[in-house]
């Protein structure tokens, strides 16, 4: 009894510790984001701005199209994340689930990708992109990632518990590949496939490399390029409060939809990963 | 209503043989358990007849229909799978209406067919739940709905009774019989519990790694066993086998094992035998099919009790000759002590005698149902 509550409490000490240390950053973000310009560097620094300067975010929309920035990002991320979910799902039940010449060593070679660092490629695509004529336009943004190796092998992994038996049952039941991956491994993998959506979405959301290159008018920023609008060009000394309310903007999306699915979201990568 | 035709069907995955030149003609409105030990092919066959599997060579006929080439969804065969395999994320209603949406009936006409089949099988009052919330039994219920509704022509069940406890068991036995004589339709199962066969199935073909042992009612498989290992399988408590070999004396046939048991061989049972002395043999004989007469003189074999077990109903004795023993069922009220000493009578017309090289039985071929005509016996 007593072990188990000493074994707990230390647990939950290193648990608490590492919180900490995740959370720390963030607080600190929204503390800059509240503090005037020269509150900021002040010494020695101080958690609670003496007066909470809430108009740093206003002053952030009106500095910057901030508008503009949120519709790119939403559309680039929301197709990529769907366009991810749908090429993930159907080669996943491909590798999972039907027989065909070298199945194996394909799933190899397109696990193998996971290992190529992205910088390796960004050259070659971007000569693709510029020869497509795609060059400052969504399509740049949006069709590189519509295929991903994680997410065809995660729900591979998901899929491979599904049990045969449902698809020998489908079968029977006149139901076709495609109907069957609609109808009843889709619904069945929601937690693999919320998971899925959540890395594309975050993948795509806070990109910057990429759209740095590809894009060149204003106009098709999207937000994380957007951000540095309060960066000084000079390198001198940046508007930090700006920053960090601006970039709170940026996260807050993605926090909210992390709270939502959290439950959905450790699952998909718990249960995914036992059987794998 | 289909007639069912197997024509020498073979199976093989890679280098396996899961099932080998195996004909059955299965009658129509009847049941037919495919019986046999795991992996003897019995599911293979099923899955044969469904569609999912194409046998490796032979031919599969709906009544004058070859249907090897015809996927499963116009069979018109309904499926039960051992697990069940109901979809976990719909409802018992949606389980059952998914055929027919798939098939594009009006909705009036799914939820006027998904209520008349819950109704034959009594789950009307399931619909609105979801797999994980309903017990085995009704689980099962719900996934002989989903093969019914779909009015097929044949109905398989893969291993109907494994996944339930012992009373759900012979409920759900005698609620499958009810539904199946209700509907009149041809229904093949598959099991290895040979209880389950005998009390379900109007014939039962025996399988054993693949190959056909022999098909008939469960009354001539269990009275005319054609080989050793339909003997043996089939019956409880099992038939007691005895190794040994015939001897002549004064013109009177008997069967000696070991030093210590000689037992006359009755002239009836002799018939069929080649009159050769030595010949080695194998005597069978049921637990049900021995009598214990007090009368010493009369009883033409006597033995000690070595052990007596309580069943229930029945007592079993267990008599020793020798390294091989002979169980004899008496009723629960029969007064006996271990260590007795008993004369056991054995009923002549169900004496089997085997040839222990080939299995095969030696006292007279079963008559009765054949698998087809061309078929050679391996």
């Amino acid at each position: 009894m007593r072990r188990t509550l000493v074994k707990k409490l230390i647990i939950h000490l290193v648990l608490l510790t590492l919180g900490a240390a995740m959370v720390l950053p963030f607080l600190w973000m929204v503390s800059t984001s509240l503090k005037g310009y020269h509150e900021v560097f002040r010494y020695p620094p101080r958690w609670i701005p003496d007066e909470p300067q809430w108009r740093n975010y206003l002053e952030v929309w009106k500095l910057a199209p901030f508008g503009r920035f949120y519709v790119n990002s939403t559309i680039v991320a929301v197709i990529t994340t769907a366009g991810q979910v749908l090429t993930g799902v159907l080669a996943a039940y491909a590798f999972a689930r039907m027989e065909f010449a070298g199945r194996d060593q394909i799933f190899m070679l397109f696990l193998a990708t996971l290992m190529v660092p992205t910088q390796v490629t960004l050259i070659p695509t971007y000569i693709v992109m510029s020869r497509m004529g795609w060059i400052d336009s969504y399509k740049s943004l949006i069709v590189p990632f519509l295929a991903t190796a994680f997410s065809v092998f995660l729900l591979r992994q998901f899929f491979l518990t599904i049990p045969k038996e449902l698809e020998e049952a489908s079968i029977m039941d006149g139901c076709s590949k495609l109907r069957f991956i609609f109808a009843v491994i889709m619904p069945l993998s929601k937690p693999a496939i919320s998971s899925v959506a959540l890395f594309g979405f975050l993948g795509s959301w806070n990109s910057y490399l990429w759209p740095l290159i590809v894009i060149n008018s204003n106009q098709m920023r999207t937000l994380p390029i957007g951000l540095r609008y309060f960066v000084s060009q000079q390198g001198g000394g940046s508007e930090w409060h700006y920053l960090m309310a601006a970039s709170l903007i940026v996260m807050l999306p993605v926090l909210i939809v992390f709270f939502l699915a959290q439950k959905q979201f450790i699952e998909g990568i718990a249960k995914s990963g036992i059987k794998g | 209503m289909a007639n069912v035709r197997l024509k020498n069907i073979t199976k093989r995955f890679g280098s396996v043989t899961a099932v080998n030149n195996v004909c059955l003609d299965i009658p129509h409105g009847k049941v037919t358990a495919l019986l046999g030990p795991s992996g003897c092919g019995k599911t293979t066959i099923l899955l044969m007849l469904a569609g999912i599997y194409k046998p490796t060579e032979g031919e599969i006929y709906f009544d004058d229909l070859q249907v090897n080439g015809i996927p499963p969804q116009l069979r018109n065969v309904g499926l039960v799978f051992q697990s069940y395999a109901l979809y976990p994320h719909m409802t018992a209603f949606e389980n059952i209406a998914f055929p027919l949406k798939l098939k594009k009936l009006p909705k009036a006409e799914i939820q006027k067919r998904v209520e008349e089949i819950a109704e034959v099988v009594q789950i009307g009052d399931l619909l609105d739940r979801k797999p994980g919330q309903m017990s085995g039994g009704q689980q099962q219920r719900v996934a002989l709905c989903r093969a019914l509704v779909k009015k097929p022509d044949l109905l398989l069940l893969d291993e109907p009774l494994s996944n339930l406890d012992a009373r759900l068991r012979l409920e759900t036995r005698a609620e499958i019989k009810r539904i199946q004589q209700e509907l009149g339709i041809t229904t093949i199962l598959v099991t290895h519990d040979q209880v389950e066969a005998v009390t379900m199935a109007d014939q039962v073909a025996v399988l054993k790694a693949g190959v056909l042992q022999q098909y008939g009612t469960p009354k001539e498989l269990l009275e005319q066993p054609a080989n050793l290992f339909v003997a043996s399988f089939l019956g409880d408590p099992p038939m007691n086998l005895l190794q040994g070999e015939l001897e002549y004396q004064e013109g009177r046939c008997y069967f000696r094992s070991g030093r210590s048991l000689r037992l006359p061989v009755p002239p009836l049972a002799a018939k069929g035998l080649q009159k050769s002395p030595g010949q080695k043999l194998i005597l069978g004989i049921r637990p049900e099919h021995l009598t214990i007469t007090w009368e010493r003189g009369r009883a033409p074999w006597r033995g000690k009790v070595f052990l007596v077990e309580f069943l229930g109903r029945d007592k079993l004795l267990d008599f020793r000759f020798g390294d091989q023993s002979l169980r004899v069922l008496v009723p629960a009220t029969f007064p006996v002590e271990r260590g007795e000493v008993l004369g056991i009578e054995p009923q002549v017309e169900h004496l089997h005698i085997f040839d222990p090289q080939t299995g095969l039985a030696l006292t007279g071929p079963p008559e009765g149902l054949r698998a087809c005509s061309d078929h050679e016996p391996a």
